[in-house]
């Protein structure tokens, strides 16, 4: 509410009134006095209803009129603050300056606020600090100058404003936490703005971008026409259309970086193209990551290929998120892009006569958890049988299920060679036998020799006795004795060859080791007796069983010792031994020892004695250590050498003790 | 020494053959003794027993081979019969040319063996009467004088008795008379046989 302002006041105030050139016409046709009781009225009114808060000081700021928005806005009667300095109404430090200000006006003429208008402080009775925009003008007048002034509450503009700029400042830290880069060209191609990230990316500060033509001076050069036709289609084409792209950007250091672009059309106002925003993302480096992964995936693939080991994951039992690589997929003639493929398909595929077995196992494993191995047999969808080995670890997993992860491994080439080896194996070991055999038939020969040669002597000599006239017949008795004990004699040597040669069945059976090598006996104590060679048989007594190849073994055994009986022919006679031992080592296994005392293996071909053709014998086919070697290995034993004290040489067999 | 009844040795390290051996030796008179190994029988041998020896080729320690060596290497005469296995053929051709009486594959007929021993005794006989008469020759050649030994040699080259007279410086006479007693001396009939008993001189010094 406008209060009554001095007398004095009103003429100047009448002045001053050219802002409404209505209220001046209407003014000008009424009385002198009564035109300016009216026009008080009228001014009043104004006053009153204006909006914004008007306040008239004097020259030295103190308050002549203040209305009724002024009392609303800053708390103060119009009585109580009129003849006030209006300071009153500003938080320091202007309240203190405010006098200065008016007088160095006054003074320079030079206007700070007056006639232009500003946004300031302005203070409450209560002393709150509120934002308001404020204009003044200046009074002219016959007196000292006057001044009105215009206050607007700007409080929500201003946090209008703030929150305006509060959001755009979130909006680019976001930019900037998103490391997107963001780019606005003009028509022309030209940088208006670009964010921090996109200074960074391509390597040049804000100010030397804006203006810059974005082509020429930040694409790389074999993608530009690209990016031509890209902005050219941006301007041209509907204009609510995002266009995505990638292309190279030159750093200033000359390193390309690949960015992943998203432009759209500016239209400002709606359907007039004004520019275009680009919203990038350097992806170089995801790129490559992305390469590498795809080239350790192709090459992991290529690995399984070549090794044809397949791998797998799969969750146990409802099978979601299974993993089968694509050679798993393949080494059970599955296509990885067609077929679908889990447990419970693979055990579907088990040969059916390694179903049963497989099964327990795999449902053993499953319960025990940890590691476990499974060799079976698949028949694939065409009817081809593989050999697979699955080598896998069960772990339990959340939601109580179980998490099988594991190689599945194509071992059929594998065990087709060790067939083949088995076979060809069996083939040498076959052709050493008869090869052995026609060697010994020449001491078998020898030793059938003996007997006969008694028996036909003492029937001869008997006969001659009968002949006699002073015939002793104990002498004919003892004779006729000991033809027949020759004659069991012959027998039982022929009865020993024939278990030897009848023996032909490969299979392994629980054997005892002293018993094979008993059955030996005769043999090599033919050959060494033919080489006079002493052989001393030293066999420990209850020796747990193995499991052999009863006519392999023994062709080992009788080939060691030949070998020796062969090497101790450097020696003189009389001088020649060797010794066949048996022993038990530890709880696993037994060990049989042929032992000589003749010059030994020669150092030089220690490391390849058993390798095949290896011979130090002028007729030897250098075979029969080899393939001693790999029987012995083919029953989990070992056969090896070493120098025999104080001199000759000693072969070691051991072999593994049956188990329980 | 003069032992005149042979014996068989037989050495075989298989006794059936050993004493089937001995048995058929008995049935036909002949004594025999045998042993298990070459060892033993080298230890037992006596140069002076006349008789034969039934060797077995192979035999564990010394074998049938080695043996002969060592019996050639003593300068022992006695006969070696070699009884082989069956595949020792190397073996005997080997023991033949080292001075083997002979050999046999087992089984033999006992004729063939018997013929063999027969035969062996009659050399081994033999050989002890030439060695016998060659110790008689030694020992007559002992007796002589140098001047004797000297009129021997020149005799038995040849030479007539005037160039012997020539050489020795003495009359035709004395070269009669030394001549003479050389004779008598050696026991010689003729100058045939004297030209024998030199030979045999020279061939065992």
């Amino acid at each position: 509410m406008l209060r009554q302002t001095p007398e004095s006041a009103a003429p100047a105030t009448a002045e001053t009134a050219e802002p409404t050139p209505a209220h001046t016409t209407t003014a000008a046709q009424a009385e002198p006095a009564d035109e300016r009781r009216r026009y008080s009225a009228e001014l009043e009114a104004l006053l009153d209803a204006a909006v914004d808060a008007v306040i008239i000081i004097d020259h030295r700021g103190r308050i002549e009129v203040f209305n009724r928005a002024a009392e609303r806005l800053f708390g103060y009667k119009a009585e109580e603050i009129i003849g006030q300095n209006v300071s009153l109404l500003m938080p320091e430090p202007h309240r203190r300056q405010h006098d200065a200000y008016i007088q160095r006006y006054l003074e320079s003429g030079i206007p700070h606020i007056v006639g232009i208008g500003r946004e300031v402080d302005a203070q409450r009775r209560d002393g709150t600090v509120f934002p308001v925009s404020l204009s003044v003008g200046r009074i002219a007048g016959p007196g000292p100058a006057r001044f009105v002034g215009f206050v607007q509450d700007i409080t929500v503009r201003r946090e209008a404003v703030a929150a305006a700029q509060r959001e755009r400042d979130r909006a680019n830290a976001y930019l900037e936490a998103a490391q997107t880069i963001l780019v606005a060209l003009d028509l022309d191609g030209r940088v208006t703005m670009i964010n921090r990230k996109g200074c960074e990316v391509v390597g040049i500060p804000e100010d030397a971008l804006f203006g810059c033509e974005w082509i020429s001076t930040v694409v790389a050069p074999e993608d530009r026409s690209k990016v031509e036709a890209l902005l050219r289609d941006i301007v041209e084409g509907p204009a609510d259309r995002a266009h995505s792209c990638e292309y190279h950007v030159l750093r200033d250091d000359g390193e390309p970086r690949l960015v992943a672009w998203r432009c759209i059309a500016v239209c400002s106002p709606p359907g007039t193209v004004t520019g275009i925003l680009c919203s990038g993302e350097d992806v170089t480096e995801q790129r490559l990551n992305e390469r590498m992964l795809e080239r350790t995936r192709a090459l992991l693939e290529e690995a399984q290929s070549i090794a044809r080991i397949g791998n797998f994951e799969v969750y146990l039992p409802d099978g979601r998120h299974d993993y089968w690589s694509p050679e798993a997929y393949r080494i059970c003639g599955l296509d990885p892009e067609r077929d679908v493929f889990n447990m419970e398909r693979m055990l579907s595929m088990v040969h059916p006569d390694d179903r049963d077995q497989a099964l327990r196992l795999f449902r053993q494993s499953i319960e025990r958890e940890g590691p476990a191995t499974l060799a079976c047999r698949l028949v694939l969808a065409n009817g081809s049988v593989r050999h697979v080995e699955t080598r896998y670890q069960v772990a339990a997993a959340p939601g109580g299920r179980r998490r099988i992860a594991g190689t599945l491994h194509d071992v059929t080439e594998a065990v087709h060679a060790a067939e083949e080896a088995r076979r060809a194996q069996e083939r040498m070991t076959h052709v050493l036998r008869l090869a052995t055999m026609g060697e010994m038939a020449a001491g078998i020969a020898h030793e059938i020799n003996q007997p006969l040669a008694a028996i036909t002597t003492y029937c001869q000599a008997c006969e001659r006795l009968l002949e006699r006239d002073d015939v002793d017949l104990d002498d004919v008795r003892e004779a006729l004795r000991q033809t027949a004990a020759q004659a069991l004699r012959a027998g039982e040597i022929i009865r020993r060859l024939r278990s030897l040669v009848r023996n032909q069945d490969t299979e392994r059976v629980p054997a005892s080791i002293n018993a094979l090598i008993e059955e030996l006996v005769a043999l090599i104590e033919t050959d060494a007796r033919m080489h006079d060679v002493r052989v001393t048989f030293d066999l420990a007594p209850a020796l747990p069983q193995v499991l052999v190849d009863r006519v392999q073994i023994q062709q080992v055994l009788l080939n060691l010792v030949r070998n020796a009986i062969e090497a101790l022919q450097s020696l003189p006679s009389g001088r020649r031994d060797i010794t066949v031992r048996t022993e038990a080592v530890g709880q696993e296994e037994i060990e049989i020892t042929i032992s000589d005392n003749g010059p030994g293996v020669d150092p030089a071909i220690l490391d390849r004695m058993f390798h095949p053709f290896c011979t130090t014998k002028p007729s030897g086919t250098g075979l029969g250590l080899s393939i001693s070697h790999t029987i012995v290995h083919a029953h989990k034993g070992t056969l090896s050498y070493r120098a025999n004290v104080p001199n000759g040489a000693c072969f070691i067999v051991r072999l593994p003790v049956l188990a329980e | 020494m003069n032992d005149t009844r042979p014996t068989v040795f037989v050495v075989d390290d298989d006794d059936a053959v050993r004493s089937a051996l001995r048995l058929l030796l008995k049935s036909v008179g002949l004594s025999a003794v045998t042993y298990a190994s070459a060892q033993e029988f080298l230890d037992a041998y006596d140069p002076t027993r006349p008789g034969c020896v039934i060797l077995d080729v192979r035999m564990p320690g010394m074998s049938g081979l080695e043996l002969q060596e060592q019996l050639n290497l003593r300068g022992a005469t006695i006969p070696v019969i070699f009884i082989t296995g069956h595949g020792d053929i190397p073996m005997a051709v080997e023991a033949m040319q080292h001075g083997a009486f002979d050999f046999l594959q087992k089984p033999f007929r006992d004729q063939e063996l018997l013929d063999r021993v027969q035969r062996a005794l009659e050399k081994d006989r033999a050989v002890r009467e030439s060695l016998r008469a060659s110790e008689r020759i030694r020992e007559r050649y002992e007796t002589l004088t140098p001047r004797e030994r000297e009129v021997l040699r020149l005799v038995t080259a040849g030479k007539p008795n005037k160039i012997m007279a020539a050489d020795l410086g003495v009359s035709q006479r004395t070269v009669e008379i030394h001549r003479a007693r050389v004779m008598e001396k050696m026991g010689a009939d003729s100058l045939a046989q004297l030209v024998r008993m030199v030979m045999d001189l020279e061939r065992r010094p």
